[in-house]
């Protein structure tokens, strides 16, 4: 049975289905930094990207590498099916837990 | 300049991250340095990636950790806690074992910490480390030789790697305050550098300066914080007070904060005065030199420019500086020599032997009890738990056993180190431990523990546990189902271990013994009443130091008139009974001249070892020494012509073999070189003198450490020591031992006796003012402290030597089980049975006892314990008494088996 996803967990997934042509490290914590607007743990990110390929939610492949980053090659990243659909269950169990509360409140939070 | 980032922080940051991630995260951050580069400047981008590469490979480090910790969905948390609940289950083991370890590490980790803090302290001032001293080393002779004013000058002028050199001498001097206090500091004639270089601020006033060491400039000194407290008593405005420091008035300008005792805990400073003359070279007067590195500096680049001044020094003074070479080391580190090495080496060795001793031991006893598992632990096997869950089990429950005792060993070591520290400082009748001194454990130490401690559990938990869980599972799950113990097998190990920890208590347990008895034994209870004498040193520090010989020789006549002046006013007080000088407290010493009785010339001369007491004319009596032969010494022998002694009983017991030495000459022959500095004063080597009486031994005397031969000779002899030479033209003061025979109730007579003694003199002083008791008790709580750490070390032995033996006892009967039943059942007579049972036990004891034996009988016999050979029976008769005891239990339980029952399971 697989583990829901914690707050980190889904805005790192969500970063990458927001990047613009190849997700890695550096764009992914750009992302979350742009849309957030709080400054990143660029080790949370990397730790958090391990993790989730463990556990299957996402897969990654090797870049060429390239001379302006030392001749190493980039870290690519793809959500996998099972990571959408546990993005998608994060974000029913949210809204599910917001629903039914009072509309002013709802709104004075936003 | 390129942007790449700091070669070795990338390496590190390489290092610390795992293969499948390496190139992804170390490429993201060189494109991240790169932008950054362009937009922040170098030092801003070289931070951030510093702070990147410490934050990305620590939570690496720590997922990896914690990965390490948790597998298959169970984690070490788990293990852990079911290790405890097996603690808790047999409650014997873990005593038993908890026991031997805690004490094993508590002995080892605080041998070890005592020696290491002995040896290389630390100083507990800002980058201490880099603080260092100077000398020389005499490249023919060995040894070290203390560098001298002339090197103090040149050094500062030419060696570049070291800053803030100065030179100290230390002494004990007498403190008389303008209030009528008084006490004694422990002084340091010091260069007012010293103060820079600690980089500590005075707690009040100023500390010295440059200026203060000009010989016009007035007397001045800064005190210890507890001098302040305890002779100015605490005066909030001491600044400026007149104390006389060995007669001499002086202000005092600073005080100095608390556990500040630069450079070995002193508690008074005063500036260093030099004479220009001091500073030729062939007659600098030689001291203690110190200095900080030079920023930049290590000791390496101070000890290559210390050499260029050393060929130097030797090409310009030859006679002086030919065979010396200078050295630098760091300042705290006490002795750099091999065998100060091989003391720590060996400390740490026996620590480890006693470690494996009992951890050996523990490990007996824990595969013991898997092998009482063995059928849980094939059950678990068949049901799918791999080799190596069960192998971490039995692991994880080791640890909680030896984790936990080493923590609490660690404590104890922690709890003892303060006490022993002082114990130790005491006996060597040093006024408190040194500076930088400190009762903490070690980071070096900790880890060492930790690291074996860890060792420890795997040899406890995992050797046993891969044995019982090597081979198949279904010839042990047959075995089991078919009623017998398992496939295990004790080897000869366990054999040897058992003989060996036998044979350990029998060597072991009457030194204690005897160790014990002399230290909690009847000396306690002495007839002499100790609490009626009063002892105290007296001593003389020179206003101006006397320099030529024959001004030393005036001031030591002087000295020697003031103490008898001294003696003489104590004696007129009505409180008192009696008193009388000697050289020193007899029994506090504890080296012992070689001595030659040489008779009447007609034998052959009989060869020993005494110690000798130089005593003035009331000495004898007020001790109460009965003269049983010959005469007394009249006040004619007390010149220093005289040549006449009296000798003690135990020195015609012990030196003579009982021979009447009344008449007879005894001989100092040539004496070891390395007895030089002992605190023995001896007459020249060659020297006859004639015995005249035999005392009974005064038991003033015989009151420390065990009744000793004694040679009384005139007071007169002294001083004829070496220590009379000093530092910085500060020749050792002389001092003597004072003894005050007081009337019973006539109260605190302390305070008046440093009244009597300024009264005579200012420059006279008084220190270790106590009584007998007083003087004696850190000796006799050393004994006994080392009488406990050996009747501990001997009691685990002895508990691992019975517990093991109570465990290969119930092991052998329950693999016998069924055996002894049948044997029952077909009628085989009881004792055959025993005796079969007991057998292997028996042997197992006796080859211990034998092999103890050997060991100790040549101890014992030697004269190391007086009733050695009796406890050595009682320990051998107690050990296998045990041993047997420990066989009953099993022995009964296999005999009470019923033989249809032991049948039926077949």
């Amino acid at each position: 049975m697989p583990q829901g996803l914690g707050e980190f967990e889904q805005m790192v997934l969500l970063a990458i289905l927001h990047v613009k042509g190849e997700a890695y490290g550096v764009p992914i914590v750009e992302e979350i930094e742009r849309r957030t607007g709080r400054t990143v743990s660029r080790a949370a990110v990397y730790v958090t990207l391990r993790r989730l390929e463990d556990r299957g939610v996402i897969a990654s492949w090797m870049s060429e590498p390239t001379g302006e980053r030392g001749g190493k090659a980039r870290r690519c990243v793809r959500v996998r099916p099972e990571g959408i659909d546990l993005l998608r269950e994060s974000r029913r169990a949210m809204e599910s837990m917001w629903g039914d509360l009072d509309p002013g409140f709802v709104e004075g939070a936003s | 300049m390129s942007a790449s980032p700091p070669a070795l922080l990338r390496r590190l940051l390489e290092r610390s991250l795992p293969a499948e991630v390496r190139d992804g995260i170390v490429g993201d951050l060189d494109e991240v340095y790169r932008g950054r580069w362009s937009r922040s400047g170098a030092a801003g981008t070289r931070l951030w990636y510093a702070g990147q590469v410490l934050a990305i490979s620590s939570r690496f480090a720590a997922e990896r950790l914690g990965d390490a910790l948790s597998f298959r969905g169970s984690s070490m948390g788990l293990e852990l806690k079911l290790g405890l609940r097996m603690l808790v289950k047999y409650p014997m083991l873990t005593l038993v074992g908890g026991i031997a370890i805690t004490v094993a590490t508590a002995i080892g980790v605080g041998a070890s910490e005592f020696v290491r803090d002995l040896l290389a302290p630390e100083l507990p001032l800002e980058e201490g480390h880099r603080i260092v001293r100077l000398y020389h080393i005499d490249s023919e002779a060995g040894g070290s030789v203390a560098a001298s004013l002339h090197d103090l000058e040149v050094w500062r002028g030419s060696v570049t790697s070291l800053q803030d050199l100065g030179a100290y001498a230390t002494m004990e001097q007498g403190l008389l305050s303008d209030r009528g206090e008084a006490g004694t500091v422990s002084l340091a004639r010091i260069s007012a550098s010293a103060f820079r270089l600690t980089r500590v601020p005075p707690y009040l006033g100023r500390f010295l300066i440059e200026s203060d060491e000009r010989p016009e400039a007035p007397p001045v000194v800064v005190l210890g914080h507890g001098a302040w407290q305890t002779l100015l008593g605490g005066d909030p405005d001491p600044i400026g007070r007149t104390v006389q420091l060995g007669g001499t008035p002086t202000t005092v300008v600073g005080v100095m904060p608390e556990g500040y005792g630069f450079p070995q805990m002193q508690n008074a400073w005063v500036p260093l005065r030099r004479d220009p003359a001091d500073i030729r070279p062939e007659s600098a007067p030689r001291a203690a030199l110190f200095a900080r590195l030079a920023p930049g500096a290590t000791l390496k680049s101070a000890q290559a420019e210390l050499d260029i001044a050393g060929r130097r020094a030797a090409a310009d003074f030859p006679e002086v500086y030919g065979r010396l070479r200078p050295q630098v080391v760091g300042f705290a580190r006490r002795a750099t020599d091999a065998q100060s090495l091989l003391l720590l080496s060996g400390v740490r060795l026996l620590f480890i032997f006693l470690l494996v001793v009992a951890v050996a031991n523990v490990a007996t006893l824990v595969f013991a009890r898997t092998v009482m598992r063995e059928g849980e632990i094939a059950v678990r096997t068949a049901l799918g738990a791999t080799r190596r869950r069960i192998v971490l089990q039995l692991f994880a429950e080791a640890l909680v056993l030896v984790g936990g005792s080493t923590l609490l060993g660690m404590a104890l070591a922690r709890l003892a180190l303060g006490r022993i520290g002082r114990l130790f400082f005491t006996i060597q009748q040093a006024p408190q431990p040194p500076f930088g001194w400190n009762d903490a454990l070690s980071p070096t130490t900790v880890v060492y523990a930790i690291v074996l401690a860890f060792v420890g559990a795997l040899m406890i938990g995992v050797v046993p546990a891969l044995k019982a869980t090597g081979g198949a599972v279904q010839p042990r799950l047959g075995q089991l189902s078919s009623g017998g113990g398992g496939g295990l097998r004790f080897g000869g190990m366990w054999t040897v271990v058992i003989v060996l920890q036998v044979a350990l208590s029998v060597a072991f347990l009457p030194l204690a013994v005897s160790l014990a008895g002399t230290a909690f034994g009847e000396r306690v209870t002495v007839t002499f009443p100790a609490d009626e004498y009063v002892t105290a040193q007296l001593g003389r520090d020179p206003a101006v130091p006397p320099r030529t010989p024959e001004e030393r020789t005036e001031f030591l006549e002087r000295s020697r008139q003031l103490f008898e002046e001294v003696r003489e006013r104590m004696a007129d007080d009505p409180a008192v009974r009696g008193v009388a000088l000697a050289s020193g407290l007899s029994a506090m010493n504890h080296i012992l001249a070689p001595v030659e009785f040489v008779g009447d010339g007609s034998g052959l001369p009989l060869s020993g070892r005494s110690r000798i007491l130089l005593i003035d004319r009331w000495y004898l009596d007020l001790m109460n020494a009965t003269l049983v032969a010959g005469q007394p010494l009249g006040p004619a022998d007390f010149t220093r012509e005289s040549r006449s002694v009296v000798v003690n009983e135990a020195f015609v017991q012990t030196v003579l073999g009982g021979r009447n030495p009344v008449g007879g000459q005894l001989r100092f022959p040539e004496r070891d070189p390395d007895d030089e500095e002992s605190i023995v004063e001896t007459p020249a080597s060659g020297t006859s003198v004639v015995v005249v009486g035999v005392v009974r031994n005064p038991e003033i005397d015989a009151f420390g450490p065990g009744t000793h031969p004694v040679i009384y000779a005139p007071l007169e002899w002294a001083p004829v020591s070496p220590r009379a030479v000093g530092l910085v033209g500060m020749p050792q003061a002389p001092a003597t031992q004072l003894f005050v025979h007081i009337r019973p109730g006539s109260g605190a007579l302390g305070s008046r006796l440093y009244g009597m003694v300024a009264a005579v003199d200012p420059t006279l002083r008084l220190s270790e003012v106590g009584t007998a008791a007083d003087a004696w008790a850190p000796v006799r709580r050393g004994e006994r402290m080392g009488a406990s750490i050996f009747m501990a070390a001997a009691a685990i032995v002895l508990m691992l030597s019975v517990a093991g033996i109570y465990s290969l006892m119930s092991f052998t009967v329950s693999r016998r089980t069924r055996e002894i039943a049948i044997r029952t059942a077909v009628g085989a007579p009881r004792a055959r049975i025993v005796s079969v049972v007991f057998g292997r036990v028996a042997v197992q004891l006796l080859a211990g006892v034998a092999l103890g034996g050997l060991i100790a009988v040549p101890v014992l016999w030697d004269g190391v314990a007086d009733e050695g050979p009796r406890s050595l029976v009682i320990v051998s008769t107690l050990l296998l008494g045990a041993g047997l005891a420990a066989c009953l239990v099993p022995v009964r339980r296999a005999l009470a088996i019923e033989p249809a029952a032991a049948i039926k399971s077949e």
